[in-house]
């Protein structure tokens, strides 16, 4: 199958069609979808009418955009003025919007065709692609394991080939986590750098929106069409055009990269810490430095993670927690509910901790590294039967300890791309994350594709 | 909120009542950070001090 960079240049070139591409996928979504629980909704009608409108239009000489005829699918709480967004909720089944998020439209500007609508954690809360309502997603490499979430449709769709690319989000992991298990890559965009205007909200001051690819340059590609500076969301902040170029650039000589000795190697798996050890070990290959770092400002950015995330989520909640509370999966209901009790003066003190600490970690951190190379997940992805019969106390410490090596990420504000690294022991692979200062996303791209063009991606899984 | 309670297992409200007291033990000492004077908003401030030009 062809990697999406591959796609566009093939249907520029005219050597293959939207129409077979994107009736390729729907094959592919109808023997696996079944199996994988990947997709909320897809319309094999209205994608294969898309598709057939942009065969028309390269065959006319219309002007193509990057990503003109290329199958995307998307995590389903990107509103489509006119069309369901279910959030992976029953609260919003059936709700239409009654916008279209910037990044769709700017995917619909490049030319992309939508198959349809993937599956995710409920309103995003949860790290594993759980799901009361909609089912779990399953892990494309072993049909046991957790998919990782809350982007778990993406994650398992563009893993096994069932699109090309896919938007999810990240407040605390979604993307980087469900990328890591399914072994492709994600990007997690610096804080302010792509819209999240008419996008669901989980948490208003850590919330990002990113893409999963099966190779960085994929990503790279995806996050040159959806960045840039958004009047209609409020944290949209101004960058230069093109900051993200279409092609990862040539890897610059000399670069540093941290090696964790603390915090994200306080729980570490041993099988996890040896894959990241290889990780490390082919960074150094490619002529990068290895820098054993010490980041204490991880460790307090992530401690005031949970006030900031949960006096903004139980707020966008609170009138469904009201009036519609046995709606909620009982563990997601809870977590919210938790966030309701936290008092104002310490979502204040979290709020004002965070500059300072961000200061800090650029002038520690960020002066001795150009990239931290840090574990996504610190345990293996765990049986989804197992997880799904955890008591909510159970489950409070698994999701704690599924969040801890992404979580500091969004506190800050950095840029984190997840890279695959690995099969682990229970069949599903292993990714690490390259955490670069604030804006620095064309060179963790540039990193990863080196890493890639010298070592490899994962490939398919093999079908079921 | 009474209503939303009322409707918990007593499973999910020991579990709220603990995550909560958790998160809020958690929570370090923002002076150690921040200057007095330093509002809630002065992150994205600090992300754009950073921005290519």
């Amino acid at each position: 199958m062809l990697s999406l960079t591959e796609a566009a240049a093939a249907l520029r070139s005219g050597a293959v069609t939207s129409q077979a591409l994107t009736r390729d996928c729907l094959d592919r979504i109808g023997r696996d979808n079944p199996r994988l629980n990947a997709f909320i909704a897809f319309d094999g009608e209205a994608a294969m009418a898309q598709a057939q409108a942009a065969d028309r239009a390269r065959a006319g000489g219309q002007p193509l955009g990057p990503l003109h005829g290329v199958p995307l699918a998307h995590k389903d709480m990107f509103y489509r003025s006119g069309a369901e967004t279910t959030c992976g909720s029953r609260i919003r089944t059936g709700w239409i919007a009654g916008s279209t998020a910037t990044v769709l439209q700017k995917l619909d500007a490049a030319g992309a065709v939508t198959l349809g609508r993937l599956g995710m954690s409920e309103f995003a809360v949860g790290p594993l692609g759980l799901n009361a309502h909609f089912g779990a997603v399953r892990n494309p490499w072993n049909t046991e394991r957790v998919s990782g979430g809350s982007s778990s449709g993406p994650g398992a769709a563009v893993a096994s080939g069932l699109c090309y690319g896919a938007l999810g989000s990240d407040t605390g992991a979604s993307i980087r986590v469900p990328a890591a298990a399914c072994g492709v890559a994600g990007l997690k965009p610096t804080y302010g750098l792509v819209s999240r205007a008419a996008c669901m909200p989980l948490s208003h001051s850590l919330d990002v929106v990113g893409p999963l690819a099966r190779t960085v340059a994929d990503v790279a590609l995806l996050t040159s069409v959806i960045a840039g500076p958004d009047a209609a969301d409020p944290a949209s902040l101004a960058s230069p055009p093109g900051l993200v170029p279409a092609t990862p650039g040539a890897l610059p000589p000399g670069l540093r990269i941290g090696v964790p000795t603390s915090y994200f190697t306080d729980d570490l798996d041993p099988e996890m810490a040896a894959l990241l050890a290889e990780c490390h070990a082919k960074l150094a290959e490619l002529g990068c430095t290895l820098v054993p770092i010490a980041i204490p400002a991880f460790r307090e950015a992530a401690q005031i993670y949970g006030v900031i995330l949960g006096g903004e989520a139980s707020s966008i909640h609170g009138k469904w927690l009201r009036e519609r509370p046995q709606d909620y999966a009982p563990q997601v209901r809870g977590r919210l509910l938790a966030g309701l009790q936290i008092p104002a003066a310490d979502y204040v003190t979290a709020l004002r901790a965070r500059a300072g600490l961000l200061r800090r970690v650029l002038a520690e951190v960020f002066t001795q590294v150009d990239v931290i190379a840090a574990p996504i997940w610190c345990r293996l992805p765990p049986r989804i039967a197992d997880v799904e019969s955890e008591t909510v106390q159970q489950a409070a410490r698994t999701v704690g300890g599924v969040l801890r090596a992404t979580l500091p990420a969004n506190v800050l504000g950095l840029p984190a791309l997840a890279l695959p690294t690995g099969m682990t022991s229970a069949g599903v692979p292993a990714g690490a994350q390259l955490i670069g200062r604030p804006w620095s996303e064309p060179l963790l791209l540039s990193l990863g594709h080196a890493y890639q063009t010298c070592f490899g991606t994962l490939g398919l899984p093999p079908a079921g | 909120m009474a209503q939303t309670l009322r409707d918990l297992s007593a499973e999910e409200l020991a579990w709220i009542a603990e995550s909560t007291a958790g998160l809020l033990r958690q929570q370090p000492d923002a002076t150690a950070y921040t200057g007095f004077d330093d509002p809630p908003d002065a992150f994205p401030a600090v992300l754009r001090s950073e921005r290519p030009c």
